[in-house]
């Protein structure tokens, strides 16, 4: 279960979430939707702790971030600002990551094989292609077998067959009974996806409800709640 | 704690740089002691005029780490600038045991190799000054290479604790390189500049490893508590702008 309250974050005069509300349930995919700037990424990294509110609460699992003890054990993330270091292979930036939870070397060639990195492992992220480090950040995300998956973006830069797969992945985790929150600019896709969606334009909450209760062009229904023109 | 350091040890030497710079602590310090024992030789062989008035073979065995320090700063520099904050922090959100950690396996990691590099450069110098060699048992001397071992070491982590604090490599490099090579020497020139300069950490840090001690310098005592404040308040500044960062 995720929980945002009231959630309020500000860059000098620029109000990035403003006073934001909603609630990602155990057991659906959770889409995030809303334009490049509405404050999806912001609410992502508060969060998960990287960035301080300045008003309002987010909570994971019932508690802050912060307060999580091995908290990739809890909650798995892909975000950009949470990208490796290039220098380093796939392998080695998991490793460390798994040694920091107490989790076993094991563990990493698992989440390796999952997401189809298995030959890439020791190369070095900086070789990697777009898509390959979408796919190492969700092994990274998944590393922990966390009960909570955040995920930003996370189809930027997979192919087709790679997108193919990882609704598959997002379909499956829910089944589980997993909370799994995915943000998107592109509404087809997490449409497909998403059971229910959490539309925000400019930091603001502008609709959330059942994928079904979206009637009509969903990309002209979008546009219209984004304030976006037709 | 441990498994945080763990995690620490790890990217450490999983990257190039800290572990080129880790890796270059040795060289310099042993090559330079080297150099230094054989042209101290030739000018003693030579009765050249070019040595320095106080020179004496315990305190040379010295000069070589004093180099190596250079390339120990920069580890300390890049330990923490080339660490992307992102993912530590959801590995670790607690930021002070973050920084903790980070500072806890940056000594770790350099403690065996200042170590070495100190021990073997004075050896390497003695070896080379040939018959005016001592042995490093002489008096002062095993407590000069203990300090010396402290004195680095602390301004690895100085290093570090300044870059989490600047939030880039440059500022700390910019400051610290020129500051150990020329800036603190080049204070020395008038009486009120060199009571001051005699409070920088690396000239009160370089009490340390003084065999014997230096006039109207800062006692052995008071050099190393003068190096710790700078060393605390590194890891302190570092700590507070952790804290108040949004990444």
């Amino acid at each position: 279960m995720i929980e945002v309250e009231g959630l309020c974050k500000r860059y000098g005069a620029v109000s990035a979430v403003d006073d934001l509300s909603f609630t990602a349930r155990p057991g659906v995919v959770t889409g995030f939707l809303g334009p490049n700037g509405a404050g999806k990424s912001t609410t992502m990294r508060v969060m998960l702790g990287l960035a301080s509110p300045d008003a309002g609460r987010a909570l994971v699992g019932g508690r802050r971030y912060a307060e999580l003890d091995r908290p990739l054990c809890q909650v798995g993330a892909l975000l950009e600002t949470a990208a490796p270091h290039r220098g380093r292979s796939g392998y080695a930036h998991l490793l460390w990551l798994a040694r920091s939870q107490r989790i076993g070397a094991r563990r990493v060639r698992e989440v390796l094989e999952l997401v189809g990195l298995a030959d890439a492992g020791r190369r070095r992220v900086g070789g990697y292609s777009q898509g390959m480090r979408q796919r190492l950040g969700l092994a990274a995300a998944l590393l922990g077998d966390p009960a909570i998956v955040i995920l930003d973006e996370p189809s930027n830069g997979l192919d087709p067959e790679g997108i193919r797969w990882l609704r598959g992945l997002l379909r499956g985790l829910a089944s589980e009974g997993r909370t799994v929150l995915v943000s998107s600019h592109l509404i087809g896709e997490v449409a497909r996806t998403a059971d229910r969606l959490v539309v925000v334009a400019r930091g603001r909450l502008v609709a959330d409800a059942e994928t079904s209760a979206f009637t009509g062009d969903l990309e002209d229904e979008f546009l219209r709640l984004t304030g976006g023109v037709r | 704690m441990i498994d945080l350091v763990r995690a620490e040890l790890v990217k450490l030497r999983t990257v190039r740089g800290p572990l080129v710079a880790l890796a270059l602590v040795p060289v310099v310090s042993v090559g330079v002691g080297a150099l230094n024992g054989l042209s101290g030789r030739q000018a003693l062989d030579s009765h050249s005029s070019m040595l320095r008035p106080d020179f004496t073979a315990q305190q040379a065995g010295f000069d070589g780490v004093q180099y190596g320090m250079l390339a120990l700063i920069v580890f300390g520099v890049l330990a923490v600038s080339g660490d992307p904050l992102g993912p530590a922090l959801l590995a670790v959100p607690g930021r002070a045991r973050f920084h903790a950690a980070k500072l806890l396996a940056v000594v770790v990691a350099a403690l065996p190799v200042v170590a070495f590099s100190v021990v073997v450069s004075d050896l390497v110098t003695q070896v080379a000054l040939g018959p005016y060699g001592k042995s490093l048992g002489e008096s002062g001397v095993p407590r000069a290479l203990a300090g010396a071992v402290l004195f680095l070491t602390s301004m690895c982590v100085l290093a570090a604790g300044l870059t989490m604090m600047a939030k880039n490599a440059l500022v700390p490099l910019a400051v610290l390189l020129p500051l150990v090579t020329v800036g603190s020497q080049l204070l020395t020139i008038s009486e009120s500049s060199r009571r001051v300069a005699r409070l920088l950490p690396d000239r009160a840090g370089a009490r340390l490893l003084a065999v014997r001690p230096e006039h109207g310098e800062l006692g052995l005592a008071l050099g190393g508590a003068v190096l710790a404040l700078w060393v605390a308040a590194a890891v302190a500044g570092g700590l507070a702008v952790l804290r108040r960062r949004d990444v």
